[in-house]
């Protein structure tokens, strides 16, 4: 058995791809994140009325999440338990964070909200894709100054030796007033391997980089 | 799975700098928690605040300098008591070194604007200081943080990746955390009690927290501590409500009891999460009995430390286990009637007993959970 890459997405200036494929882009002119996820969310055509109560962060994991998970098949093949997540980023729940401090700053006009504060830790986006996708395995979320593919590889190996899972989703999910991108990409242990893109640090920081390496079909 | 070994644990908190100060004063029945006033409100908060000038002290005692936050201060505490501990140098590449903290110094965002400067200038400080080899692991993932970093460093260690790893969990009481905590409506005017029929919501705590963990059993003499299985699930019903029947919670003991082996009636204590929430304490009850674990011993510690958030897991632990290596119950303070539906064993004196093995547990937002089995050797 070797542990494959078998499916990625990527979510970057105003495009969503999948396996290095362009699935959707939105329309130009228009670069703001709100805007963006708003588009994206109604192309993807689902009908999830919680995605409108999620901050940026949580929208933008969604959409990826969204567009990769249902289309795998992952959860036709593996137990729920058996698939964990292992998520991070650099600057946590920056957009909340921030959204909340507003509410704070001046302790004469003091209004914290909690449908806000619920999103000012990192983690949430990953417990809406639990909810979302009924996953109930081990989760992380890791912070990092930028994507650390050697530490992804080395604790997403350990996750799938260590028997705490069968299958990995993972990725990185930014989002900040100056832009956003999402990568996600599932990990299974394949019996083939041929044709497939094998994990190592080295294709994560490919994929990560590249929009695109190279086209290929899921594992069956 | 394979087993590691715990070679030396650090707690600073309000309560004292060590982990034996910590015991000493949690044994007779101190809590740290006191009423403290914040600007934003005319009513004081029951919070655990490290005294500054203390802390300053012992920052300087220990040989630290130059421009540290008061968390910063606090993880160079804990670290540095651990370091004269350790069997290798603190910057061998058989080392790594696992922060776990929800928030970090979070208090910065009201003056600047940008996450990068709430922790990134603080890892480095640490990793300078101590001439890290590898890049710390930060893990912040809600209250199951400090727990799951000790998770996480097992599985690590078990896959020879690293010979040691050291887990240090450390967070603020903010007017960040705090007035979000209190919009919610979780936060109790009076001491937190955990599990009674007068539990209000929590009180906010502050602590930097260090366990070190290593392959092989520390060289020393005398009784040790093992990690022996630890495991984490999602309950995926809310993001931040408990699963009403435990599920998660339910599903990492039963992991951890299928992964070791050990009958309920063979552990000691479960140290549980405790939050003093009618919710939390509720769920945590409901999956106790689930697991045949009512009649287990248990308590929470948040009433002498409050909520420390990601470090509670790490202190949390390094209090079970110094209450196995001295055979003694900690009882769970301000408990009188028990609150929750279903049969718990509270911990009401601190009995001496022969103890073999505890259970620890954490839950938190985004649906979390973690359970890990130490055990005397």
């Amino acid at each position: 058995m070797a542990q494959v890459i078998t499916s990625y997405c990527k979510i970057k200036d105003q495009q969503v791809l999948l396996n290095g494929e362009l699935v959707l882009a939105a329309p130009s002119g228009n670069a703001d994140i709100h805007h963006f996820l708003r588009y994206t969310y109604e192309q993807l055509g689902c009908e999830y009325p919680r995605f409108f109560k999620m901050d940026a962060l949580s929208k933008l994991c969604f959409c990826a999440a969204e567009t990769m998970i249902p289309q795998s098949g992952i959860v036709n093949r593996t137990d729920a338990g058996d698939i964990a997540l292992l998520f991070s980023n650099r600057q946590s729940s920056i957009l909340s964070d921030k959204a909340h401090q507003e509410t704070i700053n001046d302790p004469w006009n003091f209004f914290p909200n909690p449908a806000v504060f619920v999103y000012t830790l990192p983690n949430i986006m990953v417990g809406e894709m639990c909810i979302r996708h009924q996953l109930t395995g081990d989760t992380t979320f890791l912070l990092s100054e930028g994507f650390d593919a050697d530490m992804h590889h080395r604790y997403l190996d350990c996750l799938m030796q260590q028997g705490a899972a069968q299958a990995v989703i993972s990725g990185w999910v930014e989002a900040d007033e100056n832009g956003y991108e999402a990568f996600l990409y599932m990990v299974e242990d394949s019996m083939v391997s041929a044709g497939l893109l094998p994990h190592t640090p080295g294709s994560l920081t490919a994929l990560y980089h590249n929009s695109k390496i190279l086209t290929y079909g899921n594992v069956d | 799975m394979s087993v590691c070994y715990v070679h030396t644990t650090n707690i600073v908190s309000n309560l004292g700098f060590t982990t034996a100060e910590n015991f000493k004063a949690v044994l007779e029945g101190r809590s740290g928690l006191d009423m403290h006033a914040f600007d934003f409100d005319t009513q004081p908060f029951c919070t655990s605040v490290i005294d500054e000038t203390k802390l300053d002290e012992a920052f300087t005692a220990v040989g630290g300098e130059g421009e540290y936050t008061k968390l910063g201060k606090m993880i160079f505490l804990s670290v540095e008591s651990v370091r004269h501990e350790l069997e290798t140098d603190i910057s061998s590449p058989d080392l790594l070194w696992i922060l776990c903290t929800t928030k970090a110094d979070i208090n910065a965002l009201a003056d600047v604007d940008t996450e990068d400067e709430v922790l990134y200038p603080l890892v480095h400080k640490i990793e300078d200081h101590f001439s890290l080899y590898h890049k710390p692991m930060i893990i912040s993932n809600a209250c199951i943080s400090g727990l799951q970093g000790l998770i996480a460093a097992q599985r690590l260690i078990s896959e020879g990746a690293y010979r040691y790893v050291i887990i240090t969990g450390a967070d603020l009481v903010s007017t960040f955390t705090l007035s979000g905590f209190n919009a919610f409506k979780a936060t109790s005017n009076d001491y937190c009690r955990p599990f009674d029929q007068a539990r209000a919501g929590i009180n906010l705590g502050e602590a930097a927290a260090t366990i070190v963990l290593g392959k092989e059993p520390p060289l020393r003499k005398g009784d040790k501590i093992r990690l022996t299985a630890g495991a984490i699930c999602n309950d995926a019903t809310h993001i931040s409500a408990p699963s009403r029947t435990g599920e998660g919670l339910y599903n990492a003991i039963q992991q951890v009891l299928a992964a070791t082996g050990a009958e309920q009636d063979s552990i000691d204590f479960i140290s549980a999460h405790g939050t003093a929430t009618i919710y939390n304490d509720e769920m945590e009850a409901c999956a106790f009995f689930r697991a045949g674990l009512d009649n287990v011993p248990m308590h929470s510690l948040k009433s002498y430390f409050g909520h420390t958030l990601g470090a509670a897991g790490v202190l949390e632990s390094a209090m079970a286990m110094e209450s196995l290596l001295e055979n003694t119950f900690i009882p769970m303070k301000w408990f009188e009637n028990s609150g929750v539906t279903h049969h718990i064993s509270p911990i009401l004196y601190p009995a001496t007993q022969q103890m073999q093995r505890c259970l620890k547990t954490s839950s938190g937002f985004g649906g979390n959970n973690a359970v890990v089995l130490f055990e005397k050797c």
